[in-house]
């Protein structure tokens, strides 16, 4: 067989039987066998779309760079935000003062049924007390700064309570409650909810937790529940929903109590931390103190002296004025400020507390 | 809570009815007549029980 051969048209030279150079106008299929050589596609250029054709294989995006946003058009699928981290949900935590950082009222409070914490009611007799959490201490995560301590007497009901505004925000909704506690010994937290439909609205509806065993040490528990649906009922003015946190009966047992969250969802985030300028303002919607003396007008017989009182936040609603001295009359309330008058003297008011709370 | 001394006070230069001074837990003080307010929600349903009066104004 010739391994050479030397022409001018059509297959022009082959060399030890490979084909240096050819004018191959047409090759016959079947004459196309064997293993046809590796070919790479980065030579391929302006293939006609009719011409790819046939099923394309399963491609990644890795190496989709630099799209231009012009051409991703259609709809998109729907996705899960299961995978997104890091983002950042401020206000998912529904109860205010979570961390127990904001005080108004003062840090300790003997055998009382009241609001000491800002916005957690005290709804049994005991003692509560602000506590402080050692530097550096990591039994509770992310450095909390104070904690919540109630002493119970014996053989009686403990209970702490926060109320949330508007029965209609969690309705048929899923929730989880957050907390971390312990106690002087171990007992048995029995948390309740409460959906509380406002002034002329319908009668509440409340129903116990899942309970909770609590322990000696700090630990975080969490209960995870459904709202009920709200269809049917009647809202008032000044709805809420309540949940009493704790819920015990006790004997002479001191409960600490830190970082309680309240948020939508089945799962218990790490506690939202706000800044103490928010959770204070915050807190200010419900309760507000004027420590000191404010006085106005001046001090001269046979007239009358006024004065105004503007709020740092606007209240929930009108609230209820207290003081210790008052001369001589609150006028003129509303959930912006109040006032004072005085027939004959200067208008003065010191320590005065207003409080719009649930 | 316990209620002991409740009376209306007028709004400035009128004869209406504005809020009321009571004694609350021993506690002094001037309740806006708003329903939405726990002490004053309060005030009307231990009135409504007969449980306590509210004095008028002077």
């Amino acid at each position: 067989m010739a391994t050479n051969i030397v022409g001018a048209t059509g297959i022009d030279k082959v060399q030890d039987g490979i084909i240096v150079n050819a004018d191959i106008d047409t090759v016959a299929a079947s004459k196309l066998t064997g293993a046809l050589p590796a070919i790479s596609g980065a030579s391929l250029t302006n293939i006609p779309a009719a011409n790819i054709t046939g099923t394309l294989p399963a491609i990644s995006a890795a190496n989709l760079t630099a799209i231009p946003a012009a051409n991703i058009t259609g709809t998109l699928p729907a996705i899960s935000g299961a995978n997104l981290t890091g983002i950042s949900s401020q206000g998912r935590n529904l109860f205010i003062n979570g961390g127990f950082d904001v005080w108004q009222r003062g840090t300790s409070l003997v055998a009382a049924t009241s609001y000491l914490a800002d916005r957690w009611w005290n709804s049994t007799t005991e003692t509560q007390t602000r506590q402080t959490f050692t530097v550096g201490q990591t039994d509770v995560p992310h450095n909390p700064t104070y904690y919540h301590r109630g002493s119970s007497g014996s053989t009686e009901w403990y209970g702490l309570k926060q109320c949330i505004e508007d029965v209609g925000i969690t309705a048929g909704r899923e929730v989880t409650l957050s907390y971390w506690a312990k106690g002087s010994s171990a007992f048995t937290n029995a948390p309740f909810r409460g959906q509380n439909f406002g002034s002329g609205g319908s009668s509440e509806v409340n129903a116990a937790l899942s309970t909770a065993s609590i322990t000696t040490s700090w630990a975080r528990y969490t209960h995870t529940f459904t709202w009920p649906s709200i269809s049917g009922k009647t809202v008032g003015a000044g709805s809420f929903i309540r949940i009493n946190l704790i819920r015990a009966q006790v004997n002479n047992v001191t409960i600490d109590l830190a970082n309680c969250q309240l948020e939508f969802g089945d799962t218990a985030t790490d506690f939202e931390q706000r800044t103490y300028g928010e959770e204070l303002a915050l807190c200010q919607r419900y309760y507000e103190d004027f420590p000191g003396t404010i006085q106005g007008g001046a001090d001269t017989t046979g007239i009358n002296m006024y004065m105004h009182i503007p709020y740092k936040v606007t209240k929930r609603v009108t609230p209820t004025i207290t003081y210790g001295t008052l001369y001589q009359t609150i006028i003129n309330s509303s959930v912006h400020g109040f006032g004072v008058r005085r027939s004959g003297g200067e208008a003065y008011i010191n320590d005065a507390k207003s409080d719009a709370e649930l | 809570m316990v209620i002991t001394e409740a009376k209306y006070i007028f709004k400035d230069k009128t004869s209406e009815n504005e809020s009321v001074k009571a004694t609350i837990d021993g506690q002094v003080m001037s309740v806006p007549m708003d329903t939405g307010n726990r002490h004053y929600a309060e005030i009307l349903k231990q009135v409504a029980d007969g449980d306590i009066t509210i004095a008028e104004a002077d």
